[in-house]
């Protein structure tokens, strides 16, 4: 669904705009990136919600095993689910919006980078709200701004290798965000899941 | 030995029940008896470590139980209210992971089967656990308590949606446990009753 999701925000764009292909190029990166944003989001609500309603959670923060690794265990398999799907559309999608070619890669890179990076923030957002009955407009409120610095980044990595700037200072802050909260992300979510729990 | 001493809880500003008493043994069962939004499950939560108690004190092997001890989860079986069934997987999924996170004994994939056939659900091994009715999931919860390694079982109305064979079936596994030296903390409105084994009822009244 998410996937789709982002396939139609992609598609729209074009057809909005209009023959307008450079105006279209230079909007490229940011579109791709704030229909990634999107999509991501609306995974994320569902990525705690039945483990919580069918008492999975519950074994999860039962477990011996320490939970962060068992959180960081389901955040792969997202990012196996929604990420690597993403990072393999989000390429073809770049040739509709007409983005140069030297801007795909850099744009594949700040996707490798970015999206493990915002579903594990969300993942926070997520593990907070998923007790409540309508937790998804809230989530997006909750972690919209925490994702505002990478999606700067990244559209800004992706706009500058597209007009021949370096790009790279973009890249290895992508990197350190990603590697931050790789390690503290999953002390935070399952923080959040044992408040959640009670 | 977990011990259990005046253990009380609020909630909304509410008492829920308060001066919990117990000491669990080796071999013995303590049974959680009470009527509907007594606070059975609330009970069992706090002992499981799920949730804190707002007065009391747990003990466990002598020193005060910490929330969620790793060496107490090591000898933990929760089946709480919820029963933790993955409606998209198979009965054979659901064990497969549920023994992966929890205590259990070493086990391979045909030791699951003949722990899901004990429990009556042959042939439905590899069938997603939606298409099966509600007793038969709660039959693939309890065939967890065949394979698990934990002393300390909490289980949470294990009796409802069982047919009597299921029932049967249940109360032998728990006569084995506490055979074994195990201990059991149970909520039920059914009746459990043992003569070999030590039984600490624990009735909940709802305090208005």
């Amino acid at each position: 669904m998410p996937l789709l999701f982002f396939v139609m925000v992609i598609s729209l764009f074009p057809m909005a705009l209009g023959v307008e292909p450079h105006l279209l190029a230079r909007l490229a990166p940011a579109i791709i990136w704030v229909a990634v944003v999107l999509a991501l989001l609306m995974s994320l609500d569902n990525v705690f919600k039945s483990d919580y309603q069918q008492g999975a959670l519950e074994q999860f923060v039962l477990s011996p095993y320490p939970l962060s690794l068992l959180i960081l265990g389901k955040s792969i398999a997202h990012w196996i689910a929604i990420g690597l799907p993403l990072l393999l559309l989000a390429p073809l999608f770049s040739v509709l919006l007409n983005l140069p070619f030297a801007g795909v890669g850099v744009l594949w890179v700040t996707l490798l980078l970015g999206i493990p990076t915002l579903s594990l923030i969300g993942s926070i957002g997520a593990a907070l709200t998923v007790g409540l009955q309508q937790g998804g407009l809230l989530l997006a409120i909750l972690v919209l701004p925490f994702m505002v610095p990478i999606v700067i980044f990244a559209a800004s990595g992706v706009a500058a290798a597209g007009n021949g700037a370096p790009f790279y200072s973009e890249l290895l802050l992508l990197a350190a965000l990603l590697l931050l909260t790789l390690a503290l992300g999953p002390v935070a979510i399952s923080f959040a899941l044992r408040v959640s729990i009670e | 030995m977990l011990q259990a001493e005046a253990l009380g809880c609020w909630r909304d500003r509410r008492e829920i029940f308060s001066k919990i008493t117990f000491n669990l043994e080796p071999s013995s069962v303590i049974m959680v008896s009470g009527s509907n939004g007594s606070g059975k499950s609330t009970l069992l939560k706090i002992l499981a470590g799920l949730q804190q108690a707002t007065s009391g004190t747990l003990t466990w092997q002598g020193k005060p139980l910490k929330p969620l001890d790793p060496h107490y989860l090591k000898q933990l079986l929760y089946i709480g209210h919820k029963i933790s069934i993955q409606p998209a997987l198979t009965p054979l999924q659901n064990l497969h992971w549920l023994l992966a996170i929890t205590p259990a004994m070493p086990h391979s994939n045909d030791a699951l089967i003949e722990a899901l056939h004990l429990m009556g659900l042959q042939g439905f091994e590899h069938t997603a656990c939606e298409r099966l009715s509600k007793g038969q999931c709660q039959r693939v919860a309890l065939a967890r308590l065949m394979l698990t390694s934990a002393q300390y079982w909490i289980v949470d109305e294990p009796f409802t949606a069982l047919d009597d064979s299921g029932v049967a079936i249940l109360k032998d596994c728990f006569l084995d446990h506490l055979d074994r030296g195990g201990r059991l903390i149970l909520a039920s409105h059914h009746p459990f009753e043992t003569k070999a084994f030590q039984q600490t009822h624990v009735r909940l009244k709802n305090i208005c």
